[in-house]
């Protein structure tokens, strides 16, 4: 996969990330890099390799449908970065 | 050109459990904001999520209901994009591998036509906090996140809707069989059930489809029935004067009743979406699926025909009792081990229905409990009371919580059927309305009820019809002249 300038822009939208011009060109370095290196393990031949999603082998791990105690709400406070009448306080969104 | 309507539905349904769905945090409605938080549904590092075995349970269930195919193997992934109310900066949900496939549901159109509404995939996924903004436009957003990790049932239809009545019709077909099946209350208030849709126009006879407008959250039917009437004469008239429609996510506005363009912004999603690997996959074998499936209840449909046959009723008793699965479990409460149900089906769409209105009161809640309703009825079948005054007897007891029997002996309207007592009134009756007697004897057979009434009226209406009526007739025609005592 190319990785341009655009690709950048694309995925720092996404991600609600702004970059300046210098960031953007540090950015690209980094993903060049990385995408470099899956290219090497795309040479590999895993035409009878099932995807692995997940590592473990487990299956149905569930808990019963029973409330525990919650934060107190001091707490949400505390590491919330505003707060206002119980709520979390952030830029207006719409 | 003659254009015809594809809708798709996408249907979030909140699912009843206690708890969230990957924490032990309650999910009960009306908590003071941010309370129902801990470190996996606030996203904290390192906190790991684990699966709400109920959650999985209601979600085939629902599956079941909507005649799915339940998956074998289902996997959680993440949905990857950046809002306020998403404090992981993801949602779990379920992408490749939903937990059910294939489904769908029957309803009548406006014709009485029976369609077959395709569901292409209902999976489970967790919802998002709530976002409230501030008054001023200018003033900032305010986050609750009891919400974050609700456990939630999304079902996609496939675009086999054709028309804004059938699209309600759907709805309350899908609300009906949850509700049925107890996996959500579906309360539209509570944001319990919210809907988002898929519109698009072509020429009728076409198969390909035109460009669809998603229009989101509409919390009532009526509103996406509005919506889609709008987005049809809107976008008919735009493919008419030969525009270009573009994909539009699009909001709809209650106070214009039409729909606005979102921010383009909103919909430059691209969701990355990935196995979750802190969750393992879910695997159910046929006999766990057999399992579920022999906990559910009976489902509308199959109810509907079953109360029919088996109380003798009409469609409209059906129609009425079976439009919510509580006033169906209430008449059969009530009708059980009674030898007249259909008289109690009578009551219940006059009487009782009649009643909740006023009070607005929920069935369940209702004074008037089933076992007591059937008491009442026993009480009018033994003559104990008129027909008449069992309706006064009935508001009494829905507005002070007691039996039928505690009403009637407190108000004292046991029904008079001592005849001695009557016949004094009878008698007094005649005496007082000598004219009209006399016109009765005379042949003017009308005079009749009218001394029916004047007996009732001193009776305070207690007194027992069938003896009034014996009794007048027999003074009446017995004895000739107005008896003097």
């Amino acid at each position: 996969m190319k990785i341009d300038g655009k690709t950048i822009q694309w995925v720092a939208e996404l991600s609600q990330l702004y970059l300046s011009a210098g960031e953007e060109a540090e950015m690209k370095r980094h993903l060049v890099a990385i995408l470099d290196y899956m290219a090497i393990l795309n040479e590999l031949d895993l035409e009878d390799v099932e995807p692995t999603s997940h590592t473990l082998g487990y299956s149905n791990v569930m808990r019963d449908d029973i409330a525990k105690e919650s934060f107190d709400v001091g707490i949400v406070e505390d590491l919330a970065p505003r707060w206002e009448k119980g709520h979390i306080v952030v830029p207006r969104v719409v | 050109m003659n254009l015809e309507a594809v809708i798709g539905l996408e249907i979030h349904v909140q699912l009843n459990t206690k708890t969230k769905t990957f924490c032990s945090c309650s999910t009960g409605f009306g908590a003071v904001p941010n309370t129902h938080t801990c470190p996996v549904c606030l996203g904290l590092p390192g906190a790991l999520p684990v699966f709400n075995r109920d959650v999985l349970k209601k979600g085939v269930m629902a599956g079941l209901a909507l005649n799915c195919t339940i998956c074998s193997y289902s996997v959680f992934a993440r949905k990857n994009y950046f809002y306020p109310d998403l404090p992981k900066a993801y949602q779990i949900s379920q992408f490749e591998h939903p937990l059910n496939r294939a489904g769908f549901v029957r309803i009548k159109d406006e014709r009485g036509k029976e369609r077959s509404i395709g569901i292409t995939r209902a999976h489970l996924e967790e919802d998002a906090g709530k976002l409230v903004h501030d008054d001023d436009p200018k003033g900032p957003s305010f986050i609750d996140l009891n919400r974050c990790g609700m456990p939630l049932l999304e079902i996609v239809t496939e675009p086999d809707l054709r028309t804004p009545d059938e699209a309600y019709r759907f709805l309350v077909a899908v609300k009906e069989i949850l509700q049925y099946t107890e996996v959500s209350e579906c309360s539209m208030e509570k944001g319990e059930l919210r809907v988002d849709v898929n519109v698009s126009l072509r020429e009728t006879g076409e198969d390909a489809f035109g460009v669809k407008q998603e229009v989101k959250n509409l919390n009532s039917f009526a509103n996406v029935k509005r919506a889609l009437e709008y987005e049809i004469k809107r976008q008919s008239r735009l493919i008419r004067s030969g525009e270009r429609l573009t994909q539009q996510t699009r909001l709809f506005d209650v106070s214009k009743n039409a729909t606005v363009q979102m921010r383009t912004k909103e919909s430059a999603h691209d969701y990355r979406y990935f196995p979750d690997p802190d969750l393992v996959p879910i695997e159910l074998s046929p006999q766990e699926i057999d399992g579920i499936r022999e906990t559910l209840p009976e489902l509308p449909e199959e109810r509907r025909d079953r109360i029919k046959a088996q109380y003798g009723l009409t469609d409209y008793d059906v129609e009425v009792l079976c439009s919510s699965h509580k006033i169906a479990r209430y008449f059969e409460d009530s009708a059980r081990g009674y030898k007249r149900p259909k008289k109690i089906a009578n009551w219940i769409h006059t009487e009782v229905m009649r009643a909740l209105n006023e009070t607005g009161k929920d069935i369940e809640s209702f004074a008037v409990t089933p076992e007591r309703l059937r008491e009442l009825f026993e009480i009018m079948d033994g003559g104990v009371i008129s027909g008449k005054l069992a309706k006064a007897v009935f508001d009494e007891m829905a507005a002070s919580g007691e039996t039928a029997a505690e009403v009637v002996e407190r108000k004292g309207m046991r029904q008079l059927s001592d005849r001695e007592e009557i016949v004094d009134v009878v008698e007094a009756v005649i005496r007082d309305h000598a004219a009209v007697t006399d016109e009765y004897r005379s042949g003017k057979k009308k005079a009749f009820g009218f001394l029916v009434g004047q007996v009732m009226k001193r009776t305070g209406g207690k007194a027992n019809p069938k003896i009034v009526n014996e009794l007048l007739k027999e003074k009446l025609s017995n004895q000739p002249g107005v008896e003097d005592h």
